[in-house]
């Protein structure tokens, strides 16, 4: 029997003449919660399109538990991706009342749970009658996470989930979420801006910049050998050398970059060079918000 | 359920209430207008305004599952095949059901308000607007909602004018030609033809639809 997982080779994905996905190759496990983060329009809501074949690859493969996912309804019974809703989007999805958007969701779902949609309708006090188009920032991140979740669905995606969620609701998301993956052992994979908030509940996180994926690691592997560096710019570059560097910030003759080093290793400071760890949103802007030097 | 059946509920559930909705406003319209006239209804509807509603009705359901209903059933998890085979199993029911009322009127209404051969002219114009539908859903989904508005509004007028002109020559030999025999056969043939081409159409558009 083939394992159980999501497999990407090598997915390109091109729009006339602009090359959004470069070659992604990728394995999504079976109970785990990955967090996809990157820039606006590094491709993560194209990635997960074309991993849950709502789009088509301009090439490149994805398979879930060994079948292709392209036109094949036994694989797409495994995956859920419930996308962003915004009031602008032009294909009418938001003319909709909350009820009939949850009905058309739990007819094509095959393990819809309407009981915990309810209970998550009544958590958030939304209102069934309610036209989407009428809905808060907020409340229509509350209508895809309740898709999300009572779809039960093996593989789940979610894109922007927490977007304009205040606080409070934020929490009980990542608690609804982890109290759902650690009754069904479900697969997550969060795209998200909100990186530091959720960082906690990502086992691995995977980075995308520019259409192409630059990480894919354990979140608490990576924190681990991630360094910033920073002093007297000759103290930091004697004690970075040999090493790659990122996201150099200059103030005068100190200077701070980012290391990553080998699993194990560390770097010693001294009473010219600060060494600190870093935290995931960090890490990120590190990778991903600046020039590599 | 599986797949298709999923499909087949779903396009079902959604076409069966956007007809009712439509149905009963026109409905509602149309006894108000009865009931200030007198209740004269062929005063107040003529003939050809069946076939014209009916086929307002099925392209503003093609317009609708453009924008609405396919985007939707591919975003929950429906392959491209079952959509669009959901899709037109539901309008081509809801277009039996179009018809099936125009037999009902023709048991209740006045003799001379339904015939035979308005039903047979019904059935090749609402045929030939599935077709219209069914290159308007493709376009729309290639190039957007807004072409979609601009065809849906062609078609309806080019579907209304020529409805107008069909059953104000009424009287002439011309339509009762058309109505019957061989003759008939050919244009039934013809609006089968149109529709078919134009599902295939669709198809190919829906299998490179985005979603977005």
């Amino acid at each position: 029997m083939s394992e159980e997982k999501i497999i990407a080779r090598n997915v390109v994905k091109t729009y006339g003449k602009k090359d959004v996905l470069h070659g992604i190759d990728l394995e999504l496990e079976k109970g785990k919660i990955y967090g996809l983060i990157g820039r606006n329009g590094a491709g993560k809501t194209t990635l997960l399109s074309i991993l849950s074949s709502q789009n088509p690859a301009s090439s490149g493969t994805v398979t879930c538990n060994g079948m292709p996912v392209w036109e094949n309804r036994e694989a797409l019974d495994h995956i859920c991706f419930s996308r962003e809703l915004n009031p602008i989007t032009g294909y009418g999805q938001n003319t909709y009342k909350i009820k009939d958007y949850l009905k058309a969701a739990s007819i094509y779902m095959p393990n819809w749970d309407q009981d915990l949609a309810n209970r998550l309708i009544e958590k958030f006090e939304l209102n069934k009658k309610k036209r989407i188009a009428k809905l808060s920032k907020g409340m229509m991140s509350m209508v895809t996470i309740i898709i999300a979740l009572a779809s039960k669905a093996d593989y789940t995606f979610l894109d922007e989930p927490v977007a304009g969620l205040d606080v409070v609701m934020r929490e009980y998301f990542y608690k609804v979420l982890l109290d759902e993956f650690a009754q069904s052992g479900r697969t997550f994979v969060i795209s998200t801006h909100i990186i530091e908030e959720a960082a906690d509940i990502f086992e691995e996180v995977i980075m995308i910049d520019r259409g192409k994926m630059i990480l894919k690691e354990n979140t608490q592997d990576l924190l681990d050998r991630c360094r910033h560096v920073s002093g007297k710019t000759e103290e930091v570059d004697v004690l970075t050398s040999g090493l790659k560097t990122y996201h150099e910030e200059k103030l005068g003759r100190s200077k701070g970059v980012m290391v990553m080093l080998e699993p194990g290793k560390e770097l010693l400071g001294n009473t010219e060079v600060t060494v600190q760890p870093m935290n995931l949103q960090q890490v990120f802007v590190a990778l991903c918000g600046g020039e590599e030097v | 359920m599986k797949g298709l059946g999923r499909s087949v509920y779903y396009w079902l559930y959604n076409l069966e209430k956007t007809f009712v909705i439509m149905f009963a406003t026109i409905s509602a319209i149309v006894a108000f207008q009865v009931l200030v006239n007198g209740g004269d209804l062929s005063a107040v509807m003529p003939q050809m305004y069946i076939p014209m509603i009916g086929s307002i009705m099925l392209i503003a359901m093609f317009m609708n599952n453009a924008v609405h209903f396919i985007p939707q059933s591919l975003s929950y998890g429906g392959t491209r095949k079952d959509v669009f085979m959901g899709m037109e199993i539901a309008i081509h029911l809801m277009m039996m059901q179009w018809m099936l009322l125009v037999i009902i009127g023709m048991f209740i209404m006045p003799a001379d308000f339904f015939s035979a051969d308005f039903f047979k002219q019904c059935l090749s114009i609402y045929l030939a607007c599935c077709g219209l539908g069914n290159l308007l859903c493709a376009g729309s989904l290639k190039y957007g909602a807004k072409i979609g508005m601009i065809l849906y509004i062609i078609f309806v007028v080019a579907a209304s004018i020529f409805i107008g002109v069909f059953f104000a020559l009424s009287a002439n030999n011309i339509v009762e030609y058309m109505s019957n025999g061989a003759s008939y056969f050919a244009v039934l043939l013809a609006a089968v033809l149109l529709d078919g081409i134009m599902i295939a159409i669709c198809y190919f558009a829906i299998r490179k639809y985005e979603v977005r």
